[in-house]
């Protein structure tokens, strides 16, 4: 067991590994009621193509097949495991996203007979054709719900319009037509593939005792031997956007758009990512930030309103800025926001905009700590991309000048973005 | 650990938190009004105006440079319905001076009360183009409801329960009001509630809570307020279950259900109902969602919700719109099945269990504390969260059944797609 002290947060973790690959860390929150826990896959939307880590075989499997197994694995031979977790009274729930499946509880009481249960019905799939089909209505019903979803249904427009091939694009919990091809034996093939030690971590965050942590996963892991990395298959992506405007009709009342721009990918090692990313972070708020003359423009011409919003997604296969809101012109919006940038390109930035913009991104992400749930679910995205998330608060102190300034010049390129629309419906 | 200061005199309230948990500290400032058609627009309006500079702060880019300078902190403006109420919030999250080496906490205070009391203070009245401007953001806000399908259901489910009352009104008001807002009206209004209204001010972090009272008082000072009360109570006559059906562009279907719970929430009576509440709809194992989505696989989410300033229950759900009749006897068979006492040992442990968790966690958020005591204090009740899980725990079965029987099914809700001749769909 290793412990690292952060005087800079005041945060306290321990971290523990085992000799079949699995990892586990406690982010010790003193004085809190309640306690999370969260046990993470690194295996989410985008993972449907892949080698086989024992077989050796390219194995390809209908889109929404990480989703559908988050779904199923709550299902139990006699009932769902909410039956064991509401006698302890913990509230459990998971989600999916494109990288990373999560399923979790959080508890104010009984934390370590929650944890059994969170360790014991993940690590226990049981899945029949009968179960199988009968979860296929319940997504089918969470699918049409996003589909009414403006907000959803704006931001997968824009991954589709950005994207010309790879998975990213697909709505994660996949489409009513592929959700109809999965089977028990798709289940049961990802499940045994990305359900490995090897490719999950443990992430307990609040009042707890780190040792009795490490001691019941010890204890509970039932596989023992080690499993090589899984090689997952992405499509070579082009760099150029799959489509510049997309546009859809939706019962709204105003426009909602998200103007994106797609990001250079780049194999680079861990902290040089991370620093492209605090960089980027930096970047966006001194060009779009609230406090800004050009955000100022926008919101007095009417053409914004205080939803505006922007953020960037930094991953190493995929990696887009994204920025949207409500707006009656959003066409308008994006030549104003494609001049800025060609502006501010011209002029360069300023060290007190710099400066600035700084204090503001170290704020919102000192934020996150106040949050156990927040904090796991970042350390969780972080720790899949190699970074700690403690490391991440620290080095935005060290961000330069300079970095955001070569960013500047190599991202935020015209013909690199595209805007999705959606709008009312006559 | 924590320890609370409160103050409270002539409707002006005070109330202090100690805790040093946290990376960042919070301080609100809400003031209360009755709901009444015409006045919730200009109240929901004068907040946004604020927020666009005084003299002090010359514009919105003064007050974001301000808001950036201490580390990002994030004001808020909040403008919600409790029953009859209308409440006005301004809420300020700053860092905690430990991790910035800067003192935040009185430069905040300060700052929260030049955005409210600027233009008086500042001798500067509104601007007449930013009220155009403002006026045109709430109008979309207001519009834009229907965006979020499930919320704009069970929106339109109360206002056809409660039509012609203060409680059907939105709390961000109408689009047929902005038309008649003059900016005198405007500031005649805001005047009327950042002085005379019943005003909360609560501050919660990492100091003295002593001090942090004195600060605060010493700033927004304690003038004599209007006391205004809610009225829990439904008060208009039950002339049987209503069946409304409206159609919008929509792929799923939305079910929301009113019940009169005729429960007197400020009474014990209501803990009772919360019980129900969490076996009926709330708890994970409730009973909506054993047998509504895991069973019968007929939806994604199903759950029920109390408004205590109401008395109300809303059941919502979303479907297939060809499984209306099947979905809503469905969730009609659950309230029959706790009437006559049908309910399971695992159903009424979760509902215990999941209050625990829910009341608990409370504790462990700034925002959800403040909020809560902010709730207490319209009740007139000053408890903790713990406090309330202990009545929780000691509601019996036949006191859940004794509250369902006392349910009455004032208005189903169906909002569904465009009929079958419009776009040749089959249902």
């Amino acid at each position: 067991m290793e412990r690292i002290y952060d005087d800079v947060l005041h945060e306290e973790i321990y971290i523990n590994s085992y000799p079949n690959g699995l990892k586990a860390f406690v982010i010790k929150k003193k004085n809190f009621s309640k306690a999370f826990a969260g046990y993470a896959t690194k295996y989410g939307s985008v993972d449907s193509k892949f080698i086989h880590p024992r077989t050796n075989e390219v194995v390809e499997v209908p889109d929404g097949i990480a989703h559908f197994l988050e779904h199923k694995l709550f299902e139990e031979q006699d009932g769902n495991v909410f039956d064991r977790f509401a006698k302890f009274g913990a509230m459990a729930n998971a989600f999916t996203s494109f990288k990373e499946t999560v399923y979790y509880f959080i508890s104010t009481q009984n934390f370590y007979e929650n944890f059994e249960i969170l360790l014991d019905f993940v690590q226990n799939p049981f899945f029949t054709d009968q179960n199988v089909e009968k979860e296929k209505g319940i997504i089918a019903q969470e699918i049409r719900m996003y589909q009414d979803n403006p907000n959803w249904k704006v931001y997968f427009n824009l991954l589709n319009a950005l994207y010309v091939r790879h998975p990213v694009k697909i709505d994660i919990a996949g489409t009513l037509e592929s959700i109809q091809k999965i089977t028990k034996d798709d289940l049961y093939l990802c499940y045994n593939t990305f359900y490995h030690p090897s490719n999950m971590i443990i992430v307990v965050c609040g009042d707890v005792d780190p040792q009795k942590v490490f001691e019941v996963i010890e204890r509970m892991t039932k596989t023992k031997e080690y499993q090589r990395l899984i090689e997952r298959i992405y499509p070579e992506e082009p760099d150029r956007v799959n489509q510049k405007r997309v546009e859809e009709k939706l019962a709204i009342s105003t426009p909602i758009f998200y103007i994106g721009f797609k990001d250079v990918v780049n194999d680079l090692p861990p902290y040089d990512m991370m620093m492209k990313d605090i960089h980027t972070q930096i970047l966006a708020e001194m060009l779009f930030g609230k406090s800004t003359d050009f955000y100022e423009q926008l919101y007095n011409e009417g053409l914004i309103n205080q939803n505006f919003g922007f953020e960037y997604s930094c991953e190493p296969e995929y990696s887009f800025f994204m920025i949207g809101g409500e707006s009656k012109d959003p066409d308008r919006v994006y030549e104003r926001i494609l001049e800025h940038i060609e502006e501010v390109k011209n002029r360069g930035i300023y060290k007190q905009e710099f400066e600035r913009a700084k204090k503001v991104v170290l704020g919102s992400h000192l934020r996150k700590f106040d949050n156990p749930e927040r904090l796991s679910v970042e350390f969780i995205y972080s720790y899949f991309k190699g970074v700690n998330i403690f490391e991440y608060v620290k080095e935005i102190n060290s961000a330069s000048f300079e970095g955001c300034q070569s960013r500047l010049k190599d991202f935020f390129d015209k013909d690199k973005s595209c805007i999705s629309i959606v709008s009312p419906v006559k | 650990m924590r320890k609370v200061q409160r103050i409270n005199s002539n409707n002006n309230f005070y109330m202090a938190f100690y805790d040093d948990r946290f990376k960042t500290n919070r301080v609100a400032v809400a003031f209360i009004d009755r709901l009444e058609k015409g006045k919730n627009t200009l109240n929901a309006l004068f907040p946004m105006v604020l927020i666009r500079g005084n003299n002090k702060y010359k514009n919105m880019k003064e007050i974001n440079r301000f808001l950036d300078s201490m580390y990002g902190a994030s004001l808020s403006i909040d403008v919600d319905k409790k029953g009859d109420l209308q409440i006005i919030t301004f809420g300020l999250s700053f860092l905690n001076d430990r991790f910035v080496g800067e003192k935040l906490f009185e430069k905040c205070l300060q700052f929260l009360h030049d955005i409210i009391y600027g233009p008086i203070k500042y001798g500067g009245g509104f601007e007449e183009d930013e009220i155009e401007q403002e006026k045109n953001n709430l109008k979309q806000e207001i519009e834009s409801r229907i965006n979020d399908k499930v919320q704009y259901a069970i929106d339109r489910c109360i206002e056809i329960m409660f039509e012609g009352q203060s409680y059907a009104l939105y709390e961000k008001g109408s689009v047929e009001d902005l038309a008649h807002i003059t900016k005198e009206k405007l500031y005649s209004q805001y005047k009327e509630v950042v002085e005379k209204k019943p005003m909360y001010v609560m501050i919660y972090g990492d100091y003295n809570e002593e001090y942090a009272i004195s600060r605060a008082l010493e700033i927004f000072g304690q003038k004599e307020r209007e006391d205004i009360r809610n009225d829990f109570a439904i008060n208009i006559p039950f002339n049987g279950t209503k069946y409304i059906t409206e159609e919008l562009e929509v792929n799923q279907g939305k079910i929301s259900i009113g019940i009169r719970t005729n429960v007197d929430t400020t009474t014990s009576d209501y803990y009772r109902l919360l019980m129900l509440n969490g076996i009926l709809g709330a708890s994970p194992k409730s009973k909506l969602f054993e047998n509504v989505r895991e069973k019968a696989s007929l939806c994604y989410y199903a759950f029920s919700r109390i408004d205590r300033f109401k008395s109300v229950m809303v059941i919502s759900s979303g479907i297939e719109v060809e499984n209306y009749e099947k979905a809503l006897n469905l969730i009609l068979q659950q309230i029959e099945d706790i009437k006559s006492g049908s309910i399971t040992d695992i159903e009424y442990e979760s509902a215990i269990n999941y209050y625990k968790t829910a009341l608990m966690a409370i504790y462990d958020s700034p925002k959800d504390l403040l909020g809560f005591y902010f709730n207490q204090a319209l009740v007139g009740e000053l408890v903790e969260p713990k406090d309330i899980f202990e009545k929780i725990k000691s509601v019996k079965i036949s006191d859940v059944i004794e509250i369902a029987n006392r349910f009455e099914l004032d208005t189903v809700y169906f909002l569904r797609n465009r009929g079958a001749n419009n776009n040749g769909e089959n249902i």
